[in-house]
């Protein structure tokens, strides 16, 4: 005996109830990076914090037109652990490979090859302001800081540096 | 929107979509933004059912059609629905 048939219907966001995170969330981000798009999300958890908080919105960009992944970026990259989605910062380039570490957390993700790193947080939203994040002398130095364990950096220093790595 | 019904529509190169948790989640990429925070869109099974037909190979009549062998409700309502879906699909730039 054949089913009945149910109406068809399109639900805009998560209504359904389910949850979306984990690698399935990975894998959405992948594909849109893969076609050369960027990707806006909302971050969660604290393991970046304070250069992003916990509720800020993240634009991932693709490595493309020659921008190559630099030491101190914000990359995002698949977990080979778990298949979740990592957000966290290079501290060590070396060759074809990489280390990945989150700049509050004591133990780096460890190493992973350059051509498995699917993009770099371009620029973040808080408080309904626009952060871009650039490559530089900012970014290198957390990197350096975040590799020698100094980052989480402790408040006195982080507030004058504020202004250097434009995050408040 | 108008739904031609032999027309042979197809996902937008301006959105992905994957099965996730056995849900169907569709994100637009608009002006090259994917935003998953609540500009998601899901379909329900049998939703689902319509869009995996909805390659760019078979139109509309078509995939009514072949659904329309699946179930016993009538073929006027199948296509009355299908019909729907595609205009709210049109209608949000998820198909082309």
């Amino acid at each position: 005996m054949k089913p009945s048939w149910r109406k068809a219907v399109v639900e805009r966001g998560s209504g359904n109830g389910f949850v979306l995170s984990g690698a399935g969330f990975c894998e959405l981000l992948t594909a849109a990076l893969e076609k050369g798009k960027t990707f806006r999300f909302k971050a969660g958890g604290v393991s970046m914090s304070p250069f992003i908080k916990d509720g800020d919105f993240l634009t991932v960009a693709p490595f493309t037109g020659g921008r190559r992944p630099r030491l101190g970026d914000i990359t995002a990259v698949k977990s080979r652990v778990t298949g979740n989605l990592l957000v966290h910062r290079i501290v060590r380039l070396d060759g074809n490979t990489c280390r990945i570490k989150a700049d509050n957390m004591p133990v780096p993700d460890g190493l992973f090859p350059i051509d498995s790193l699917l993009g770099f947080v371009s620029h973040l939203e808080r408080d309904q302001r626009r952060i871009h994040i650039h490559p530089g002398v900012g970014n290198t130095l957390v990197a350096l800081f975040s590799r020698i364990g100094l980052i989480p950096i402790p408040l006195s220093i982080m507030k004058p540096l504020r202004f250097v790595l434009k995050f408040r | 929107m108008k739904v031609n019904v032999d027309v042979a529509y197809r996902p937008s190169e301006n959105i992905v979509a994957r099965k996730i948790h056995g849900n169907l989640i569709i994100v637009p990429l608009t002006a090259g933004v994917g935003e998953v925070d609540d500009d998601l869109y899901t379909l329900n099974e049998t939703g689902e059912e319509i869009w995996d037909l909805l390659d760019g190979r078979l139109t509309v009549k078509e995939v009514a059609g072949q659904l329309a062998g699946r179930y016993e409700s009538s073929p006027e309502e199948i296509e009355g629905d299908v019909n729907e879906l595609v205009g709210e699909l049109l209608r949000r730039g998820i198909l082309v």
